[in-house]
């Protein structure tokens, strides 16, 4: 066997060692059509409270059937969602030690604030800029919402227009 | 294509595509997102593929356009928090998931059509609209940045076809 194909075999092996979760088929199937809760169930009620906040993103920043579950999730099958509000991005979407959390960055009056609703990673936090503060709020249910903000803006007011809406059904995880 | 024509797809697809997935991408929760979204758009313009046309290239279409977008999106590779957290394949897989970081999105998908998917020089040629002389040069190009980020023994070489390919 020359060096190539040596190449080639070690690579394909490497390659074809990570395996999909045993249910992915099933879920594949289980959601044609109509579209039913994917991965994500937490994300996708979180997405949905989002959506009739406007608060989702522009442009659209997951797939159409993940959207289509989230609106279904918010009761929004029905009505439109709120115009998107300018100046939210939607940048990461995660799963960590089994909790899902949002991670949004919202632009109000030229100050950024990066928000995380649910479990966000410690460290994840710790990467906000130097003298950013940070502000943490225990819903009622004991869900959370972390907010990363420079020194100077009051975080109330976004925190309080996103803790309005949780619903006791939302399943964002506890921590 | 009937029900039972694409629960075959799945079945018989699925898994690599959430391999192609997972390694351009390197998010496995994404990965599995967008296999499902692949599939979804799949089901609902299956009407485009045509009689005798092999699913696999088609789906795999649909999975790189929904990939690159995300990797616009995001804009970083990160694939420690997978390959380095107890996955499958040991060392050597946490070790090329290292070295596809280095390369970017566009040499480590067109290894992954040739080593992972087996497909022809044509086969690649048409799912990058590119000529197969330009895939053999790029595909080399990757499968030297890959051999000095990932380390071995290989001497640089011309690419040969994989075995079992249809080349």
């Amino acid at each position: 066997m020359n060096d190539e194909t040596h190449l080639d075999e070690r690579l394909r092996r490497a390659l074809r060692a990570p395996a999909p979760p045993p249910d992915l088929a099933a879920r594949i199937l289980a959601q044609r059509p109509p579209p039913k809760p994917r991965r994500w169930p937490a994300l996708a009620a979180a997405a949905g409270m989002l959506l009739a906040l406007g608060l989702w993103p522009s442009p659209q920043p997951a797939g159409e059937a993940f959207v289509a579950h989230a609106r279904d999730e918010a009761g929004l099958r029905q009505r439109p969602a709120a115009p998107p509000l300018a100046g939210v991005e939607l940048m990461k979407r995660c799963r960590v030690a089994g909790r899902d959390y949002l991670h949004l960055r919202l632009a109000l009056d030229g100050a950024v604030v990066d928000a995380f609703l649910g479990a966000p990673p410690p460290d994840l936090i710790d990467q906000g800029r130097a003298g950013d503060r940070l502000w943490r709020r225990l819903t009622r249910d004991g869900r959370s919402l972390v907010l990363v903000y420079p020194p100077g803006l009051d975080p109330a007011p976004v925190a309080d227009r996103i803790l309005a809406h949780l619903k006791p059904s939302m399943e964002v995880p506890r921590t | 294509m009937d029900a039972k024509g694409f629960e075959d797809w799945v079945r018989d697809h699925h898994a690599d595509l959430y391999r192609h997935a997972l390694w351009l991408v390197g998010d496995a929760d994404l990965a599995e997102e967008l296999v499902q979204e692949t599939f979804y758009r799949a089901w609902r313009g299956r009407g485009a593929l045509r009689r005798r046309q092999r699913p696999l290239p088609w789906l795999l279409g649909i999975l790189r356009r929904a990939c690159f977008a995300e990797i616009a999106r995001r804009g970083r590779y990160a694939p420690e928090t997978y390959f380095e957290a107890g996955a499958p394949g040991g060392e050597d897989v946490a070790h090329l998931a290292r070295a596809l970081a280095r390369l970017d999105p566009a040499q480590r998908d067109i290894l992954l059509l040739y080593a992972l998917h087996g497909l022809s020089y044509a086969e690649i040629a048409r799912q990058l609209d590119i000529p197969q002389g330009t895939v053999m040069s790029r595909l080399a190009r990757a499968r030297a940045a890959l051999r000095k980020a990932w380390g071995g023994p290989w001497e640089e070489a011309a690419v040969i076809p994989f075995p079992g390919s249809r080349r």
